[in-house]
């Protein structure tokens, strides 16, 4: 016994029993998973899967035939370029302004987090309630401020944006949150040496707490890429696509297809394949980023 | 060390395989154990009926429970998200006794479906007490693939405080579609921010209601093959000009959501299945229900049922037990009242058994009378011939399409319907091999 | 710590626009938030009409009455607690364990696993959704609050969190610790965990929060109603067709509760967290 807790004590042979755990677990319930459902994607599989067709590349090439993947593809692509940006940056840049720890910032931050604890669910009902353009409380208070009505979700165009807005709405509070976390563990001496050289608020910004929350700052943009490039719930919970399809993401449209009565599993799995991969392709440019700065 | 290394691999991997053979197995087990008789059986039973209807379901469930002498227990669930739990429970052979869904669903589940049809000589249903045309629903060739439970038809519903303020007649609502735009135009103002007509672009329900009474089924039986009626169909091209045109006037709000503007007493004149009134109830509004106005397409009284399935988890047991459960729903106590009628009359839909049909409650029910007012002749196909099995590509991908292509401008009507045709064409194609 | 301080006009520049900015923001949180509070307390008819009222004109409870009278909340609770209590208490140890693995040690495979683990990420829920059903169901683990608790332990953004909180702790605080011969779990669990204690309360209140407001795979990896938890429960009142507006954020309201107690505490714990942690230097 003594010996076999002595051989893995060892810290070359130690990061192995650390990762172990999480490791099984994901193989057997992500990455198993995972290569069932890619495997699918050769198949005509109906969403009971009790029969299978194999038909080769045939799903990709349709995918790709498809103008409701490719505009899903589309949507995806804008609703990213909002996302991601904000959640990085914004939440950075929020979050060192409320990283003390007194009484306006606790506030603060309880109220930034407020919606992350909502359901989805929830959140969906609730603003298309009060955007409805008919009945809705903003709408109507906007309208008689003079701003006129505006239809806020049945408007292509407009539409991805209130739900971007929705997306960041709800998850604002998490990034800011975890950027406050890194911000705090700077060590206040490096903030100190700072004053004493006369640096600004906005230079000790960029000099100091910048360069120290790298780790936090990759794991918020890996995570957030990857997190927008597969918006789903909020979409559901509100326009469920809608207008005309210009807020149909690529897991709605996913979903729709896997999940409705007509559903091709095959079908839904190849185009979650394409999502994959051009997820994956972002990330491992990122990750060597990342790696590099190390 | 190296030894140390494989024996742990290897008593890892084995640990895995015995734990997925024996917990496999247990299953496996349990699931055999038929017993024969229904006694004492546990019936699971799932649908999506969420929302004020399944809290009453609740309440009679729990009531067949206390009453029933068998000992069976109907254990329901009732879940927020059916298709994904029903399908993920099939695929592993899995499910529960009983299900409650659309009879289209025996287009996709078909293959987890027992054949229902003895239920009728394993009980004492009567066969001929339940309307035809919606048993016919429920089959597909010999096989009987549901009970009906209820029958969703959509009908108008008109706000008669906004007639009175546009000064039309409350008790004359439209009988023709061009009254009805007459109508719309009239009521609609909008400085107070009403809408005459209440058509949503994203309600492909509401839509293919009415698109069907324009210009008939999209899809019909032509001589065995099944056949597409989009492009030409002066019918659709009339709607959906209409529907434009109300648009574009400030008649028609362009809105997904127009059931809650109905509530909220903001939308003249609408279409919607009965639980519309439930809505209106709690608002408050005066309104009125009637028949969707004929179209040039004739009489029709286009249905959807919802029905009883035994899936092919049940064992032979729990297929009893379910009858059972069936049966107590549509038997009679000495008053006359049933399950089912009490359900009718809570929830207003209209009845599929002559019985109901027939009781003193019911006929005396204001909501249901205006519903039976449908001519019992007229097809009661919904959208495309009820044996068509690609109903719900038709409902969830062409029909939205279509309407959203037109409300929004994309396309005009002609290459709206153009590319109806085309993809209605590559379903039918499917179906027709 | 804190100097003396002194009003620039500078200072007034940059602080006022800033100050306006965040209280934007918290308004831009605060005014959905509140109108649902209230409506929740609104009845039916009001919620829903023409024009929208903002505060109640009539204050009633009618709506928690219904949430209440219609679905077991006790056990609906109680679920959701074993759900998210063990689920977070295992994702802590397990998540944070690998973390650290990957921010301290150098490992053959270390780049190969980690982004193996990031894939995992990659993939919407919805697809993997029937291929894991079938995992967890083979391993016997169907309707039982195993199969609705192990397979959501592993997460790799947790990992990736932890990860990024370790990378910027030292490495010189482990060989010290070492040669004062910890064990390397020792070093991790005593040494190092403290250290990142507000990331460890970030992932507790993550974790937690997921398993709180999941609501699709507890409907499908159960199958009774006994085992359900508060996110189903409240779902029921969202209709097909009708959607019961006020029972549902009157739901709303009791199922954030429990969460908000949680983030204050966490809070709490987390301002002492820094003061142990400010101590590293």
């Amino acid at each position: 016994m003594e010996k076999i807790r002595k051989y893995w004590n060892r810290p070359s042979r130690s990061a192995y029993v650390f990762i172990a755990p999480s490791i099984i677990l994901l193989i057997l319930f992500n990455i198993i998973p995972l290569i069932m459902a890619f495997g699918l994607s050769f198949f005509d599989v109906p969403i009971t899967m009790n029969h299978a067709t194999f038909v080769g590349w045939d799903n990709f090439v349709e995918a790709f035939h498809d103008p409701r993947f490719i505009n899903s593809l589309k949507v995806t692509a804008i609703f990213t370029g909002i996302e991601v940006p904000v959640q990085v940056l914004g939440a950075l840049v929020i979050a060192a302004f409320i990283s003390k720890n007194n009484k306006r910032n606790k506030f603060l931050r309880a109220v930034y987090f407020l919606p992350v604890i909502c359901s989805a669910t929830v959140i969906g009902i609730m603003w298309r309630m009060i955007l409805h353009s008919n009945i809705g409380f903003i709408t109507a208070a906007l309208q008689s401020m003079g701003l006129g009505k505006i239809n806020f979700m049945n408007t292509p165009g407009l539409t991805i944006f209130v739900i971007s807005f929705i997306s960041i709405w709800r998850s604002f509070g998490i990034s800011t949150i975890i950027y406050v976390t890194a911000i705090q563990q700077v060590s206040p001496s490096l903030f100190e040496a700072a004053q004493m050289d006369g640096a600004g608020k906005i230079l000790q910004f960029l000099h100091i707490t910048v360069p120290s929350i790298r780790p936090t700052f990759w794991y918020i943009m890996m995570t957030r890429f990857a997190g927008a490039l597969q918006i789903f719930d909020i979409i559901y919970v509100t326009t469920n696509g809608g207008p005309n399809y210009t807020t149909e993401s690529t897991v709605s449209y996913i979903y729709s297809r896997a999940f409705s009565s007509n559903s091709s599993m095959g079908y839904a799995s190849a185009m979650s394949v394409v999502l994959f991969i051009i997820i994956m392709f972002i990330t491992v440019l990122m990750y060597r980023r990342m790696v590099k700065e190390d | 060390m190296n030894k140390f290394k494989k024996f742990m691999a290897l008593g890892l991997a084995a640990m895995m395989v015995t734990s997925l053979v024996a917990c496999g197995g247990s299953t496996g087990n349990a699931k055999n154990k038929k017993s024969d008789s229904s006694k004492g059986t546990t019936v699971t039973f799932w649908n999506s009926f969420t929302g004020a209807d399944g809290d009453m379901l609740v309440k009679m469930v729990d009531k067949f429970n206390k009453e029933n002498t068998d000992g069976i227990k109907v254990k329901m669930d009732i879940s927020s998200d059916f298709d994904s739990q029903l399908s993920t429970a099939f695929a592993a052979g899995e499910g529960p006794t009983m299900i409650l869904s659309s009879s289209a669903y025996r287009f996709t589940y078909g293959d987890y479906l027992q054949d229902v049809s003895d239920v009728f000589d394993k009980t004492d249903l009567n066969k001929d007490d339940f309307i035809q045309s919606y048993l016919d629903y429920c089959s597909d060739g010999d096989k009987t693939y549901f009970v009906p439970f209820q029958v969703v038809g959509y009908y108008m519903y008109w706000n008669k405080d906004l007639f009175k303020k546009a000064g039309l007649d409350p008790e004359t609502p439209p009988t023709s579609w061009d009254e009805w735009q007459q109508d719309a135009a009239k009521i609609s103002d909008s400085t107070k921010n009403i809408y005459g007509s209440g058509i949503s672009y994203d309600y492909a329900y509401q839509i293919a209601h009415i698109m069907q009474r324009f210009g008939g089924l999209a899809v019909t039986d032509d001589n065995g093959t099944w056949k597409a009626n989009f492009e030409n169909n002066a019918g659709y091209e009339n709607f959906l000009n209409m529907y434009k045109d109300m648009v574009d006037d400030g008649d028609n709000p362009l809105e997904a959501d127009t059931d809650s503007m109905m509530s909220a007493g903001q939308v003249g004149i609408t279409v919607g299945g009965p639980w519309v009134t439930a809505g209106l109830d709690t608002a408050g509004v005066d309104y009125g229900i009637g028949l969707i106005p004929q179209g040039d397409a004739g009489d029709m009284n286009s249905v959807e049922v919802i029905g009883f399935g035994i899936t092919t988890a049940a064992s032979d047991a729990e297929k009893e037990a379910a009858y059972k459960f069936i049966k107590w729903w549509n038997t009679q106590d000495k008053d006359g009242s049933s399950p089912a009628l009490e359900w009718s009359l809570q929830n207003g839909f209209p009845a599929y058994t002559y019985s109901v049909q027939n009781n003193k409650e019911y006929k005396a029910n204001k909501k249901l009378s205006a519903m039976s007012a449908a001519n019992p002749e007229a097809p009661t196909d919904f959208i495309v011939d009820s044996n068509f099995p690609g109903i719900n590509s038709v409902l969830s991908d062409v029909i939205p399409e279509m309407i959203n292509s037109v409300a929004f401008g994309n396309s005009s009507v002609e290459d709206a319907l153009a590319k109806a045709q085309k993809s209605t064409q590559k379903i039918v194609d499917k179906y027709n091999k | 710590m804190k100097k003396k301080k002194t009003i620039s006009i500078g200072k007034v520049f940059f602080n006022v626009p800033v100050a306006l900015i965040l209280i934007i923001i918290a308004l831009l949180v605060l005014v959905p938030v509140i109108w649902m509070t209230f409506s929740a307390f609104k009845t039916e008819r009001e919620i829903i009409s023409w024009p929208p009222t903002f505060i109640p004109k009539t204050f009633t409870l009618e709506n928690f009455v219904d949430v209440q009278g219609r679905i077991n909340i006790i056990r609906y609770i109680a679920n959701s607690v074993i759900y998210a209590g063990v689920t977070t208490a295992l994702a802590v140890v397990v998540n944070s364990m690998a973390g650290y693995a990957y921010a301290f040690y150098e490992f053959k495979g270390k780049t190969g696993t980690f982004l193996m683990t990031l894939a995992t990420m990659m993939v919407p829920f919805q697809v993997i959704m029937v291929p894991l059903f079938l995992v967890v169901y083979k391993m016997g683990m169907y309707d039982t609050y195993w199969g609705l608790i192990i397979p959501r332990v592993a997460v790799a953004g947790s990992i990736f969190m932890m990860r990024a909180a370790f990378t910027g702790i030292p490495k010189e605080m482990a060989e010290a610790a070492r040669i004062d011969g910890l064990s390397e779990f020792g070093i991790f669990w005593k040494i190092m965990l403290p250290q990142v204690k507000p990331a460890v309360i970030t992932l507790v209140i993550l974790s937690v929060n997921g398993s709180w407001n999941d609501l699709l795979w507890p409907m499908i990896v159960t199958s009774s109603t006994e085992m359900r938890t508060l996110a189903n429960g409240l779902a029921l009142f969202i209709g097909q067709n009708t959607i019961e507006y006020g029972a549902a954020f009157a739901g709303a309201l009791v199922s954030l509760l429990p969460m908000f107690v949680l983030y204050m505490f966490g809070q709490k714990y987390f301002v002492e967290g820094m003061s142990s942690g400010g101590l590293k230097g």
